[in-house]
């Protein structure tokens, strides 16, 4: 009880006052708007039902904590779940169904929780959805975001910092006394995350295909993974996506880490149901647009909650602990600097010579050309997806290669040059063309007298390690034991 | 020739009702009439538009068969509210005749949800406008309706529903009702195979009627369920024994299209 | 880095064209990541001594921490491998194959596998072009009662279920 108490002092940012919203007990359903393309998310049928078992997840673990059945949570309620996730609901689940507890005692953080879902299921949509063309997206993604800013309960798109919401004396609690549901719960925000450069100009029939590498990689690796270090950031898992839109990607992020820190809470111990729920209270208004009306990206009035800087590259994520600039931690990755190539450590070229990113072994990394994609595809075990820029600005090559490398494309007639030349002008002498007659054209106009290679032949190429590339060394962050991964 | 035409725009009806289930409904949201009488607190989320439509058949030992066509719009026009316009058709009344029925306009309010202090509640609020002056008094009827839901196990649920009633002058004439009467029911909800299974619940309620100026007082039984067939698309069907009524049995079937 | 960049070229050549003059020599030809095995960081080589242990699978080419990492991960690839393993020769790494299932190198070749946390998996599960060689390099680094291990009996060892 004094623990309690201590915490709940050490904790509280002041009273803040409750939101109208928050002081009523409607429930406050709120759909977005009908679109014609509604559910597109199931033109990738895996895909969908995923996602609807991560409502289903989410609640089980919600209903358990609020039942207080923390001896169980590590076997009984992991194994509910996962037989849950190893055979998928076929259409969306309300939570409210399958928490009923836990919905009545938190009802505000479930409607903000529903509200950021019903988001995640539009924009997918809107990415999913066939024969809308690029501006069309662009409009409906962005009336999304202002439907969903419409509703009080929305949450804030300025990026926020990460080391200061995970940062409270409760910060952890769950990861570390339940790290197999969490492993579930981040699971799930990985799932949420890495699909959107899935989507993200790609062409719809790619998405199955590509659904098949990420599928497995969620439901063999993730699902089970104990060793992450802090959730999966949108910025991390879909760097094209939250480059586009990074209102919606800290959004996203700022939900996941409200998913933790009611996680956290609940697994305070000694924590007293009342001063569990008023943290919860004041952990929602932390992350709630209202609370940080006129405040700007990249600003900071102080450097807590009302610090929104982000690193300079990327715009759609707060920064994390130990960031400096654009330079952060990822778990697994180790250091990475954002702004520049994941392999050959050379700045970015602006877009739209965006290059390419290259998602393997649970993660996805913008790099500047397709032959650092595909060299660091081949560095790493397993399936890989490469998306890339083409000469043609709408036209993005998907590639997905099997466990040993050999690659499949989206376009049949797809052609590479690769004339070999210092990293720095990668970008400029590794290409990708749509077809070999673009490619010919563009040998005649630079004047290169360099082989076209067939996929075939590009993909049995490797040119190693760049001299270029630096590794960035320091000690894990998250880690007492200066672990450098 | 009247009657085939009604049977067609039935037909119709429900034809463009599963045509359409590519657009959700919430099997676990109960809905007047969707199948039984018993609803709950809850109204359809704000922006959501649903449409409805199924067939009621009545009948027992001394009275005629009867089927009904009912279509129903919902629109959640704000948080925590919804209005609709339905229309209940007579494909077969008690004379054996098609008739147009009548128009139902309602409105329905969700106060509070379920919460550690007390159960949902909401009220419902219907008008049922004659279409037709055949059969006796073409008088204006409605509805008020106060509803209370809370859980009573893990996934259970208990529904209050108390309603005061006016009836149309068309409505139901073959079944002898008193057009100002009270009701009560209880319903019972359950979701079927949480957490593995998703996509049912069954539904049981017990009533019972009676005019405001005294008269027997007519019992009600019911079972039936909701079923997500399709993303947006749920089908039901239920069953009513009313003893002492002429028409003692009333079975319902229908779906409810999100979009 | 042009001869660097040939000898990646040349390395992504199929594996049965590629003879042991070709090997590439100490440069560092991948990431510095983490073994996919034991998730401990890659060891790099080093002026003096060889340390990375590279998978090639089809057109993949895989870091491994050590042997050890290696064997104990194999059953994720289906298909034939061959393993460049570090020997006490720097430059020239001892290549180790595996087709159709049935590993196989050279006849002189033992293995050091001592051991006992994977913080020493590096420098205590590797590979020498003899027992001799095994011997000098354990009395280097104070390896206890050391074991050389023939290729055979090595891959018994980390299989055997514990």
């Amino acid at each position: 009880m004094i623990l309690a108490l201590l915490l709940a002092a050490a904790t509280a940012d002041g009273p803040p006052e409750l939101p109208a919203w928050m002081r009523s007990s409607a429930p406050d359903a709120v759909e977005f708007r009908p679109v014609r393309y509604q559910d597109a998310i199931r033109s990738v049928p895996a895909f969908a039902r995923d996602m609807y078992a991560t409502s289903v997840g989410h609640a089980i673990a919600y209903e358990a904590m609020e039942r207080g059945q923390w001896s169980t949570m590590e076997d009984r309620t992991y194994r509910t779940i996962r037989a849950v996730l190893s055979a998928p609901p076929r259409f969306a689940v309300d939570e409210r169904a399958l928490s009923p507890r836990f919905s009545r005692r938190q009802s505000s953080v479930e409607r903000v929780f529903e509200w950021a879902h019903a988001l995640h299921f539009r924009t997918i949509d809107i990415l999913a959805a066939p024969g809308l063309s690029p501006s069309e997206r662009r409009r409906a993604m962005d009336a999304a975001w202002r439907e969903y800013q419409a509703q009080p309960f929305a949450l804030t798109g300025l990026p926020m910092s990460m080391a200061y919401l995970d940062g409270f004396p409760w910060s952890g609690n769950f990861r570390r006394r339940y790290p197999k549901v969490n492993a579930l719960f981040w699971a799930y925000h990985w799932l949420q995350t890495a699909n959107y450069d899935m989507l993200f100009e790609t062409p719809p029939a790619t998405h199955r295909p590509q659904y098949e590498v990420l599928g497995a990689q969620y439901r063999d690796a993730e699902l089970d993974r104990v060793d992450r270090d802090f959730m999966p950031m949108m910025a991390e898992q879909s760097p094209r996506f939250a480059l586009a839109y990074p209102q919606i990607a800290n959004a996203f992020d700022n939900l996941h880490m409200l998913h933790d820190q009611v996680n956290d809470l609940y697994a305070t111990p000694g924590m007293a149901p009342a001063a569990r729920d008023r943290e919860i209270q004041h952990a929602i208004i932390r992350v709630l647009a209202s609370s940080h009306a006129g405040e700007t990206p990249g600003e900071a009035t102080n450097l807590d909650l009302h610090d929104h800087r982000h690193p300079p590259s990327t715009p759609g994520m707060g920064f994390m602990k130990g960031s400096e600039d654009d330079v952060m931690f990822m778990s697994g990755m180790g250091w990475m600097d954002m702004s520049v190539c994941a392999h050959c450590s050379v700045p970015f070229e602006p877009d739209p010579a965006w290059g390419a990113t290259v998602t393997a072994n649970g993660w996805t990394m913008r790099v500047r050309c397709i032959m650092c994609a595909r060299d660091m595809a081949s560095e790493t075990p397993g399936r890989a997806v490469i998306r890339a820029a083409t000469e043609q600005p709408g036209q993005t090559l998907v590639l997905i290669s099997d466990d040993e490398g050999n690659w499949k494309s989206n376009l049949p007639g797809v052609r590479f040059v690769e004339s070999g030349g210092e990293h720095p002008e990668c970008h400029a002498w590794s290409k990708a063309f749509t077809t070999a007659a673009a490619a010919e054209a563009w040998r005649q106009s630079a004047g290169e007298d360099v082989p076209i290679l067939d996929l075939t032949a590009w993909g049995q190429l490797n040119r190693g390690k760049p001299e270029t590339y630096r590794k960035i060394n320091r000690p894990n962050p998250y880690r007492d034991s200066g672990d450098a991964r | 020739m009247i009657r085939a035409r009604m049977l067609a725009i039935a037909a119709s009806g429900l034809a463009t009702a599963l045509a359409a289930v590519t657009t959700a409904s919430d099997h676990g949201n109960l809905d007047k009439a969707r199948p039984l009488r018993v609803e709950d607190a809850y109204s359809i989320a704000f922006n959501s538009r649903e449409f409805q439509s199924g067939l009621e058949f009545r009948g027992g030992r001394s009275a005629r068969s009867t089927i009904a066509f009912r279509n129903e719009l919902q629109f959640g026009y704000a948080r925590n509210a919804d209005v609709s316009i339905g229309w209940v058709s007579n494909l077969v009344d008690s004379r054996g005749r098609a008739t147009a029925g009548q128009l139902d306009l309602s409105g329905f309010w969700t106060f509070r949800q379920e919460s550690v202090r007390g159960p949902a509640l909401g009220l419902r609020v219907d008008l049922d406008v004659p279409l037709t002056t055949a059969e006796g008094s073409s008088s204006l009827g409605g509805r008020v309706r106060a509803i209370a839901s809370r859980h009573v196990g893990r996934y259970d649920q208990l529904h209050l529903n108390l309603d005061a009633i006016r009836e149309a002058g068309t409505r139901r004439s073959g079944s002898g009702s008193n057009p100002d009467r009270w009701a009560a029911t209880v319903g019972f909800s359950t979701p079927v195979g949480l957490p593995y299974r998703f996509e049912t619940t069954a539904i049981a309620e017990v009533g019972i009627e009676r005019a405001w100026r005294g008269g027997p007082t007519l019992g009600l039984v019911g079972a039936g369920f909701r079923r997500q067939f399709a993303p947006r698309a749920v089908w039901d069907l239920g069953a009513q024994w009313v003893p002492g009524s002429r028409q003692t049995w009333r079975l319902v079937t229908g779906v409810s299209l999100s979009f | 880095m042009i001869l660097s960049a040939i000898a990646g070229i040349m390395l992504s050549a199929p594996i049965a064209a590629v003879p042991m003059a070709e090997l590439p020599k100490a440069s560092p030809i991948l990431h510095e990541a983490d073994c996919p095995f034991c998730r401990l960081k890659l060891v790099q080589n080093t002026e003096t001594e060889d340390n990375e242990v590279v998978l090639r699978f089809g057109n993949k080419k895989i870091e491994y921490r050590c042997l050890f990492c290696v064997i104990k991960d194999q059953r994720r690839y289906k298909g034939n491998l061959v393993v460049y393993a570090p020997s006490e020769k720097v430059g020239e790494p001892i290549v180790l194959k595996r087709t159709d299932g049935k590993w196989t190198g050279p006849e002189a070749v033992r293995i050091l596998n001592q051991f006992k946390s994977h913080g020493d998996c590096a420098a205590l599960s590797r590979a020498f072009t003899t027992e001799a060689a095994l011997l000098r390099y354990a009395t280097d680094r104070k390896v206890a009662d050391p074991k050389p291990l023939t290729l055979e009996a090595f891959i018994r060892e980390v299989e055997r279920p514990k």
